[in-house]
């Protein structure tokens, strides 16, 4: 919600990419890697790794930690509470006595599933709405656009606590866990995606290409689906990535205010984060500090991706390098 | 004298068409807030379900008006609203109109306190940045504004705590002033909410300096949330004017860097800044939901997870159609300063 993303037209963003001139890599992303170049290129590496370096930890939580994260003893021995760092426990143990380490690395699992489901569910909405929207036109676009203009004045945090209320009734059903804060979160970022949809949908409804192919008698179905989808979903991976953060950001407030996971089901670092903010009274870092960490470094990769992927792809802030570049090839054809 | 006037008539024409949307703005903003909640079923039964018996509860549903049909319970909750009547706490029975006005003017004071962060820190940064794009201060400036958008607040609140109220203890842990304080500068008439106006009205300095210390913390965390965005807003901004062609003319007259952007570039380069500013309400706003809640600064954010524990969802519906539509507000009231000051933004 916080990133102010400078909406691009498909066409700039298809004369963005293949800069380089060669061909498409078989990688996922490898096209953009390339367009990349020095401190862009580095943001992008590490992004890239910090965010594959969680998605690892997620996958094998349950081998990575040595402990459950509802367990506060290990067979018969009660690990104690509040127990600092130590060989045994290394980020310490929690004020229920749970270890926190542990809690840390299957709060990773958490996030990772509610963030995907989440991202997942609003491009599935938001972009077919957008297109239909911006496609028709008319009063139901009229409608779509106020109601979204309301829904960005809504704070982000405020909009999902009363979906979760809504959703899981206030209480701590399993339903009231991953799912609901993924609804929640979703309700968020639909309007973005539709925002920036329809927008581009707009545009391409007037583009040439899209009168020729109404003038051959395609319906409206199939000129949305051939015709325009692939010209204005080129910007949704940068929206999805900005996203991501964002909505990590935003389950961690949900969990820090009471919401979205309930503890003995999952475990979520703002939940163990609000639990902490009573320890540092008496001196105790260890339970806020790592889950706490944990938020900053995950956000910080999706952001750093998400970042850089914009900059690539948006030729107003791309490295006047590339333009340079562009203007001696011009100046060489001429010449021949 | 013919350009002035259709100057000022299109101004007029944008400011009436930005003020009727944000009638039905607000409009939607409310009617969302009571039927999501209402899903949940009867806010009497979330709030008592598990402690009234099932006929105290209908008791209580009728005097509420809760057992009418929704329609009219909605309509009357819109009649309520347009005379400034937000409807009474279940919990523990307190007019909301009160709350929003008591601990609407703590959450404004913590927020004017973070926005003047955030300027200090966010404009400077930002244009140091653009100014040596792709070199040393501008990694590591972008580095920080990433940072600074990733920390949450709760965690950066809790950091800073930590390290300046209990290892250092140079700054109070928590609350808006030390108890005696509190009860000393709440006496004052007229009472403003504002504890710094309080208590420079009390005039006891030694006050004042215990309301400022208390506001520290508070303000860094919520106030380094929005620098970032500042931050990056000012640098994009200024490395798109830097590239327009009345500043490459200015280069090319001979006019050194360094006064290209301070002289010729800064100022445009912040106007958009002013309209993005309408849209930082939102962010800021939620950011000081959950920085109150970390200092347990008697905010509406404190006082919206105060009742939300509680399940009273009367008072949630109060307090959250109160933030929502403030932040239409403020933002529709930074348009039309972005307006007056930009007139390409008039259309």
């Amino acid at each position: 919600m916080s990133i102010n993303l400078p909406e691009l037209e498909g066409a700039e963003i298809g004369a963005a990419l293949p800069s380089t001139g060669r061909k498409h890599s078989r990688i996922p992303g490898m096209d953009a890697v390339r367009a990349t170049s020095g401190f862009q290129r580095g943001m992008l590496v590490a992004g890239t790794l910090i965010v594959l370096f969680f998605a690892v930890v997620a996958v094998f939580a349950s081998w990575i930690a040595p402990y459950g994260f509802n367990d506060d003893r290990d067979g018969t021995k009660v690990f104690g509470r509040l127990i600092a760092p130590s060989s045994e426990h290394w980020f310490g143990t929690t004020a229920g006595g749970e270890d926190v380490y542990s809690r840390v690395v299957f709060g990773a699992q958490t996030a990772l599933e509610v963030i995907l489901l989440a991202v997942a569910i609003s491009i599935v909405i938001g972009v077919p709405l957008g297109l239909i929207s911006g496609y028709i036109g008319g009063w139901l676009d009229r409608v779509l656009v106020l109601i979204t203009d309301a829904l960005f004045a809504f704070p982000s945090l405020l909009l999902a606590i009363i979906v979760n209320i809504a959703i899981a009734g206030g209480t701590n059903s399993k339903f009231g866990g991953i799912m609901a804060a993924a609804i929640s979160i979703t309700v968020v970022y639909v309007p973005q995606y539709f925002r920036v949809v329809r927008n581009a949908t707009v545009a391409a409804r007037e583009e040439p290409y899209v009168e020729a192919a109404r003038a051959i008698g395609a319906p409206a179905r199939v000129v949305m689906m051939r015709y325009i989808f692939g010209n204005v979903v080129q910007t949704v991976p940068v929206i999805a990535t900005l996203n991501a953060g964002d909505s990590i950001l935003t389950l961690a407030g949900l969990g820090f205010l009471g919401y979205g996971i309930e503890p003995s089901s999952g475990a979520e670092w703002g939940h163990d984060l609000s639990r902490a903010v009573g320890d540092t009274s008496a001196g105790i870092w260890w339970t806020g500090l790592y889950p706490g960490i944990a938020i900053v470094l995950i956000v910080v990769g999706v952001t750093l991706v998400g970042e850089s992927l914009n900059d690539v792809l948006n030729p107003l802030l791309r490295t006047p390098k590339v333009d340079q570049v562009k203007l001696s090839e011009f100046t060489s054809a001429a010449d021949s | 004298m013919a350009a002035t006037k259709t100057s000022s008539g299109s101004l007029r024409t944008y400011l009436i068409t930005r003020l009727l949307l944000v009638i039905p703005m607000v409009w939607i903003l409310v009617t969302l807030v009571f039927f999501v909640l209402r899903v949940v079923g009867d806010p009497i039964k979330s709030a008592f379900g598990d402690r009234l018996s099932p006929a105290e509860l209908a008791k209580r549903e009728h005097s509420a008006g809760l057992d009418r049909p929704i329609l009219t319970q909605y309509w009357s909750y819109l009649k309520g609203l347009l005379q400034g009547d937000f409807g009474t706490s279940l919990t523990d029975n307190t007019k909301i109109s009160n709350i929003l006005k008591i601990n609407g003017a703590a959450t404004l004071e913590l927020t004017l306190w973070a926005l003047l962060v955030a300027l200090l820190v966010g404009i400077p940064l930002g244009r140091l940045a653009a100014r040596y794009r792709d070199r040393a201060p501008d990694v590591g400036l972008r580095l920080f504004g990433v940072l600074a958008y990733a920390i949450p607040v709760f965690f950066l609140g809790l950091l800073l705590k930590l390290l300046f109220s209990i290892q250092l203890g140079w700054l109070p842990v928590n609350g808006r002033a030390a108890p005696n304080v509190e009860v000393a500068i709440n006496d004052v008439t007229p009472n403003t909410h504002f504890y710094l106006i309080n208590a420079i009205l009390y005039g006891n300095t030694s006050y004042i300096w215990d309301v400022l210390k208390h506001t520290v913390l508070p303000a860094i965390t919520l106030g380094l949330l929005v620098a970032g965005i500042f931050l990056r807003l000012v640098r994009v901004n200024l490395l798109q004017t830097l590239r327009a062609d009345y500043v490459e003319a200015a280069r090319a007259r001979g006019v050194r860097e360094g006064r290209v952007v301070r002289k010729h570039a800064f100022r445009n380069a912040l106007i958009p800044v002013v309209t993005v500013m309408g849209l930082q309400i939102a962010a800021l706003l939620g950011g000081a939901v959950l920085t109150e809640e970390t200092f347990e600064w008697q905010g509406l954010g404190f006082k919206l997870a105060f009742y939300l524990q509680r399940q009273d969802y009367i008072a949630v519906q109060g307090i959250v159609t109160a933030i929502a539509v403030s932040v239409a507000l403020i933002s529709f009231f930074i348009d039309v300063i972005a307006a007056l000051i930009d007139p390409r933004v008039r259309y």
